[in-house]
């Protein structure tokens, strides 16, 4: 697309961010439904514990590595801690706080389905205990998680959605995009493509998944549509954006990548798996693939549309 | 077949393998997304790419590279320059082009062509100062401009000036005036002052503004109300430094170094209303067993240490005798031992011959007082 205000790292950084949250926020869910213990092995919760954490650890060096300054001159970073103001301050708390909470969540269930792991630092560490009540610990970090998850979806759309000299960026729908993109990217890598290649059949594990699947698939749809109608009947600069997206240099992108491969394709699978209560596995996988390929898109088409204000 | 197989193979792997699987796969989304978009964007039909009317919004790093080819070297202004020792005058830090401004690009204040190859076609169209010929430009990203700066204890113009912008009104303060550095190697981030008061003063004055010197109030939200009793210039000598504070007044003497201690050392802040401190808070008491903590009721501050019993005025409460010759006996004259140590007549005086049949018995002011004559 011929402008690049940001570019492809600020992209990722908020795909990573979204798709940490939402793997987190799919795990904890799972975690706190107690699904995790109907069976003797749950795929979901550990590849969502065990990603999260470095999911959003990356992003956030992205993000550092994007503002150039952060490079040079480290240290400034805690000047954006004291700016309640800024929505940068908000974010920098936000993700302080959870990727630490992402990471503990991640060493416990590795902790809970390797218990050998605390069997042999025990050897070393002769204070530690036998056993920990893993279960009571991860609800209480689970539950702490989840708003913190929620915060940092959230948080990626307001980033944007503060510019106000984007109007295209500049809407309320955008923050809800990204959060219903997050969750939705967080099960597609979690659910249809991690799990379901440890555990083929895994998706006949939760009944209503295809369902969850295709409201969320349809609400970001419905949101994105939202927001590109918004910017059309808008006008100026926000109607140029959409058009971008729509008609334009974006167009394949959004059309192919985002609504054919990443929307449609899964909607369609998980519509199949809810009339006939399966799916096929490559199809399971492709629905993942396609759903984490839409939350990238999603995030790349709309930052690189992004026109400015005329004055 | 072959698919039952690699799932078999799967399944044997171990469960932590689960989580470098995520990470990998959410990896090669990425990759494949890198991979997807230039071919997606070259099937795309092409549009007209929207003029970028603001350009200011980039932040993918400088735009105009022509500008830096002369303006980074001095020895190229000077080649090019009209008049060689101006040249440095143009001349442009590298590292300012990495600041917050800097990354903007050139084009983005200063207009011009950014890709011609020659001076005169890349300043056609220049503008030396944006916030002056088109200061809406500024208010883009700069629009909630505070009318206050707590920390600084400074009350701005902001708000009329954006009001004036925005209504396209004139403006004979431009952004400039007092950031100008901003531009070029300013960095709002290092936290280094935006200008000096000297500058506000001789522009105030320059323009003959109705706001002027002496008028504090207008800038300044001063912490201290003292307005009753006191100006501004009374204790803030200076215009540079806002701590530098000249003592101007003080209802009382301070002598020595009391006149270089800081106000708030002695007063309480920031109103001046009572005391923070005492004498004993800051001086050693040489007498633990006398006196209270103002030593000024006995000691004079302002001159040596040694003590002037004369001017204790309140001595004459704590003894009716403290009058006539006794004034001008040292405090150790009586008080030798210790400032307990209670004197009687007798202490220095002698009982006189006439006295022998015990009139007296050491209680001498029953008849006499020191400030009369004794024989009487």
């Amino acid at each position: 697309m011929s402008e690049h205000h940001w570019g492809w790292l600020v992209a990722i950084y908020l795909f990573l961010g979204g798709m940490g949250a939402g793997s987190f926020i799919v795990a904890a869910l799972v975690e706190l439904s107690g699904e995790r213990y109907k069976h003797k092995y749950c795929p979901t919760t550990m590849v969502g514990a065990g990603v999260s954490g470095p999911l959003i650890l990356l992003g956030t060096v992205l993000l550092i590595f994007d503002l150039g300054a952060g490079l040079r001159e480290p240290w400034r970073i805690l000047n954006m801690f004291t700016n309640p103001q800024s929505v940068m301050t908000w974010g920098i708390w936000i993700l302080s706080l959870f990727i630490p909470i992402a990471f503990l969540y991640g060493i416990l269930e590795i902790m809970h389905v390797y218990p050998g792991i605390l069997a042999g630092a025990r050897k070393r560490l002769h204070f530690l205990p036998e056993t920990l009540p893993y279960r009571n610990i991860k609800r209480i970090v689970c539950s702490v998680g989840i708003a913190l998850a929620l915060g940092t979806a959230i948080y990626t759309g307001v980033l944007l959605s503060v510019v106000r000299a984007v109007p295209l960026w500049a809407s309320a729908i955008l923050p809800a995009l990204f959060l219903v993109s997050a969750i939705s990217t967080g099960m597609g890598l979690c659910i249809d493509l991690a799990a379901t290649l440890a555990i083929p059949d895994v998706h006949r594990r939760f009944k209503n998944l295809p369902l969850i699947h295709m409201v969320l698939i349809g609400l970001e749809m419905g949101l994105l549509a939202l927001l590109l109608v918004t910017a059309l009947n808008q006008g100026g600069e926000a109607a140029r954006s959409a058009k971008l997206i729509l008609t334009g240099d974006g167009s394949i992108a959004f059309w192919v990548l985002v609504i054919g491969f990443g929307m449609l394709y899964p909607f369609m699978v998980h519509v199949y798996a809810f009339a006939r209560h399966s799916h096929g596995y490559v199809s399971g996988i492709l629905s993942g693939v396609g759903i984490i390929i839409a939350g990238l898109f999603v995030r790349y088409i709309i930052v690189a549309a992004a026109i400015p204000v005329v004055v | 077949m072959s698919q039952k197989l690699s799932l078999r193979s799967i399944r044997k792997w171990p469960r932590w393998a689960i989580i470098p699987i995520g990470l990998g796969l959410a990896g090669l989304a990425i990759v494949l997304g890198l991979l997807l978009e230039p071919a997606a964007g070259a099937l795309s039909p092409t549009m007209v790419a929207p003029t970028p009317t603001m350009p200011t919004i980039a932040y993918s790093g400088a735009q105009a590279n022509g500008c830096q080819d002369c303006h980074f070297s001095l020895s190229t202004l000077q080649a090019s320059a009209a008049d060689p020792d101006a040249a440095e005058t143009y001349l442009i830090e590298a590292e300012s082009m990495v600041t917050p401004h800097g990354r903007l690009g050139c084009l983005a204040c200063h207009s011009g062509d950014g890709e011609a190859l020659d001076k005169e076609t890349a300043h056609q169209g220049l503008m030396a100062d944006m916030s002056a010929q088109e200061p809406d430009k500024c208010l883009i990203c700069h629009e909630d401009l505070p009318d206050e700066i707590p920390g600084d204890r400074l009350k701005l113009p902001h708000g009329a000036l954006v009001e004036r912008i925005e209504q396209g009104q004139p403006c004979d303060v431009h952004c400039s005036d007092c950031h100008g550095g901003v531009g070029h190697g300013f960095d709002p981030l290092s936290g280094e002052k935006y200008c000096s008061m000297t500058v506000c003063l001789d522009c105030h004055q320059e323009k003959n503004l109705e706001i002027q010197m002496a008028d504090c109030d207008a800038c300044h939200l001063g912490p201290h109300d003292v307005a009753t009793s006191l100006t501004c210039n009374d204790c803030h000598t200076s215009t540079e430094v806002w701590h530098e504070v000249g003592l101007g007044i003080h209802p009382v003497s301070l002598p020595g170094k009391h006149g270089e201690t800081a106000c708030f050392q002695c007063h309480q802040y920031p109103d001046f209303k009572g005391l923070n401190n005492v004498c004993t808070d800051c001086h050693e008491s040489g007498h633990s067993d006398w006196g209270d903590h103002d030593c000024t009721q006995c000691h004079d501050p302002g001159g040596t240490w040694d003590m002037t019993a004369s001017t204790w005025e309140g001595h004459i409460d704590h003894w009716d005798q403290y009058k006539g010759q006794h004034v001008n006996v040292a405090c150790a004259g009586c008080h030798f031992e210790t400032y307990d140590f209670d004197p009687n007549c007798s202490t220095c005086h002698q009982t006189p011959d006439n006295h022998a049949d015990g009139r007296s018995e050491g209680d001498c002011v029953a008849c006499h007082q020191a400030d009369q004559p004794w024989v009487e």
